[in-house]
């Protein structure tokens, strides 16, 4: 009976069940309506949009609109500008992403083992998510700044001369990175802290009658493991936001020098809101966009079957 | 069963903050004892469990395995394996793996431990090759050998239980504490359970400390039982004595469903314990040297309760409902005096006729008395001869 009513072959419904399915059917899509309406126009038609854009020619403000086909594509994998910037988002995130979640995990296992200050110190590393990063990216120019900056006068103190931290192409995004990192460590903290208080107490307690003596040990019986989840979870938020990339390069850098810390969003934000190019901006957004879906769907896919018991 | 070759706490003294856990306990399990430690929530008995794993420290008191004080030492350095309530099994590894933890940390060193390189150093292959022996043995015992690849969350409730026991069992400990691993399954499996955990123990001869809030549980399975009750021990002896002869009126109460029926009762100028009992007081137990005017109770075991006539020296109860279990019913009565519930336990051939509203009077042999002061302490009676009739 393939009438798509999910019931296995051979049953037949009562005229009477039939029209109660049908009334609840009804009523289950127009419950679900308002949502779907929004995430049409919120989420899907743009994508679209954005899709269809990437295939034209199209200028901001412009009355003309020709098709191009993948022309904008193919342009994109021979702009060394966006190829360059391709490179140092992934440079960017591969740096961001680990450092952070080792220092996030390593924060929230200090906090979690000392009794006192746990308040002090969880608000204190956790000030950077709340800051305003585009008012905090002029105290890291200060403390990043080649002659009066602290930083520097620190190295110099130690008899060795510092970089241009921000100045300098060779130095520029590892700059950038530390800024990152010195954002993410405190989210990832927080999501590290709740992981570790869902680990049951037993187990702990199980593991020392085991025989499991040392931290290093009760760590990687218990701890670790039983975190993998919260770890997925921080390494694809950590990753996306990296990723993700824009204010600090937009305020302290903007891309240099010669083309050092240009990234994806900045390199979009140019093409699209400078030179008004929304097509090829668009095509820029759907890499951009399909670099993002590629992550979280090997969260959901591949990893999430290995790491929930 | 030589003195401190088991497992022995002495004085074990416990607070947190300023809440007095445990005050003074002192419980003594010989080599090979079963001790069932019994009591309502929040007595303290998980506490005192712990204290012996060495996942607590006492303020005061000591700790002794095997005739060694063994108080200083943490759990991973004590030879005693423990059976957690929520089995605490670690959910990422199969059922071999979580078995083979508390061997491959005892026996392997923590370079032999690591992945990959571990496997190449010397004397690895020989000690897994063991730990796996070891592992196969226990899951034979506890027939779960079946289920050595999973994980415990494609586990049963039971299934869980039995690869905690084997995860205890593995490394032969000198002790086992089981901290209630029965309440977690439901009825039917925890009688069975139970059989099984009883025979375990015959068969592996391991002192086993066993907390439990089922007296039922406690009575079927131990060797002794412990009955404790606001961070004190009232009474540790076999199941049968602490039945038959509770030392405290808690441990009476606690101890035995139906619970144990209490009257109060006054002695009187001849020593005799006298239930009030509206014009005509009956005297319960004669011979008590104690001063009149002190207060006593008197406690009766539902099964030792007679429904007879009304008579002057019996005390008058009303039926108010009979509950039929099958082997047994129970007769919910009424004391007329102080409407006191009082329950019988009767046969079903006893309570044929019998219709709620009647009256009676109670009736039992002055054995079955059991006395208790005031402060619950119970007092003895020597049964006079010639005074032992019923009659006061």
């Amino acid at each position: 009976m393939p009438d798509g009513s999910g019931l296995p072959e051979g049953i037949v419904l009562s005229s009477a069940a039939r029209a109660m399915r049908r009334v609840e059917a009804r009523a289950a899509w127009g419950l679900a309506a308002p949502t779907l309406v929004l995430m049409a126009i919120l989420l899907v038609l743009p994508t679209i949009a954005v899709l269809l854009l990437s295939l034209t020619d199209w200028e901001l403000g412009a009355a003309h609109l020709g098709f191009v086909g993948f022309d904008n594509y193919v342009e994109l994998a021979h702009d060394r500008t966006f190829v360059t910037s391709l490179r140092n988002t992934l440079i960017f995130a591969a740096i961001v992403t680990p450092v952070s979640v080792v220092l996030g995990l390593g924060a929230a296992l200090l906090i979690e083992a000392e009794p006192i200050g746990k308040t002090f110190f969880r608000t204190a590393y956790f000030m950077p998510v709340v800051s305003l990063i585009v008012a905090m990216a002029t105290v890291w120019q200060y403390l990043l700044h080649p002659t009066i900056g602290p930083l520097n006068a620190l190295l110099r103190l130690a008899g060795m001369g510092g970089p241009n931290w921000l100045g300098s192409s060779d130095t520029v995004l590892v700059s950038l990175a530390i800024i990152g990192v010195w954002q993410a460590v405190g989210f990832n903290m927080v999501l590290f802290l709740a992981g570790l208080t869902a680990i049951p107490r037993d187990l702990y307690a199980a593991a020392e009658v085991d025989g499991v003596k040392t931290g290093w040990d009760r760590f990687w019986t218990v701890t670790w493991p039983l975190l993998a989840p919260t770890t997925l979870f921080v390494v694809t938020i950590t990753l996306i936001q990296a990723v993700k990339v824009f204010e600090t390069v937009a305020t302290l850098t903007q891309g240099g020098p010669s083309k050092a810390s240009e990234v994806l969003l900045w390199t979009i934000y140019q093409e699209g809101f400078v030179y008004l190019h929304v097509g090829y901006a668009s095509a820029m957004t759907i890499v951009f966009v399909a670099i993002l879906m590629v992550v979280t769907l090997l969260q959901t896919r591949v990893l999430e079957r290995r790491v929930h018991y | 069963m030589a003195a401190g070759s088991g497992l022995a706490l002495h004085g074990i003294e416990k607070n947190f903050g300023a809440t007095r856990i445990l005050s003074g306990v002192t419980l003594e399990a010989a080599q090979g004892e079963f001790i069932a430690l019994v009591g309502p929530s929040g007595c303290g008995k998980t506490t005192l469990l712990r204290i012996a794993a060495g996942l607590d420290y006492p303020d005061q008191g000591r700790v002794e395995l095997g005739g060694r004080d063994i108080t200083a030492r943490r759990a991973a350095d004590r030879d005693i394996a423990m059976v957690f309530q929520s089995y605490a099994l670690y959910p990422h590894l199969t059922v071999r793996q979580n078995m083979a933890l508390p061997l491959a940390m005892r026996r392997l060193s923590l370079a032999q431990r690591l992945p990959v390189i571990g496997r190449w150093l010397p004397g690895t292959r020989e000690t897994t090759v063991g730990i796996a022996e070891s592992v196969a043995q226990a899951a034979a015992t506890l027939r779960i050998d079946q289920l050595l690849d999973r994980k415990p969350g494609q586990l049963s409730g039971g299934q869980r239980q039995r690869v905690a026991l084997g995860r205890a069992l593995v490394r032969h400990p000198r002790a086992f504490l089981m901290d209630e691993p029965l309440s977690n399954l439901d009825a039917t499996l925890r009688v069975h359970t139970r059989t099984e955990i009883v025979e375990l123990h015959r068969q592996a001869g391991v002192t086993t400390l066993y907390v439990t809030h089922d007296q039922a549980e406690a009575l079927s399975m131990a060797d002794r039982v412990a009955v404790m009750m606001g961070g004190v021990l009232l009474q540790v002896a076999p199941p049968a004595e602490i039945y038959r002869d509770p030392r405290h009126r808690l441990v009476a109460e606690f101890i035995g469903s139906p619970r144990i029926n209490l009257i109060d009762a006054v002695v009187d100028d001849v020593g005799s314990a006298v239930a009030a009992s509206g014009e005509h007081p009956v005297a319960l137990v004669q011979g008590l040297a104690l001063p009149p005017g002190t207060p006593v109770s008197i406690g009766i075991r539902p099964e030792h309760v007679r429904l007879r006539a009304p008579a002057a020296d019996r005390l008058p109860v009303t039926l108010s409902r009979l509950e039929f279990l099958g082997s047994e019913v129970l007769a919910h009565l009424v004391l007329d005096a102080g409407r006191l519930p009082i329950i019988a336990k009767l046969v079903p051939d006893e309570v044929a006729g019998l219709t709620a509203g009647r009256c009676f009077g109670l009736e039992t042999a002055p054995a079955d008395r059991l006395v208790f002061a005031a402060d619950g302490q119970r007092i003895d009676v020597e049964p006079v001869a010639g005074r032992v009739a019923l009659h006061a």
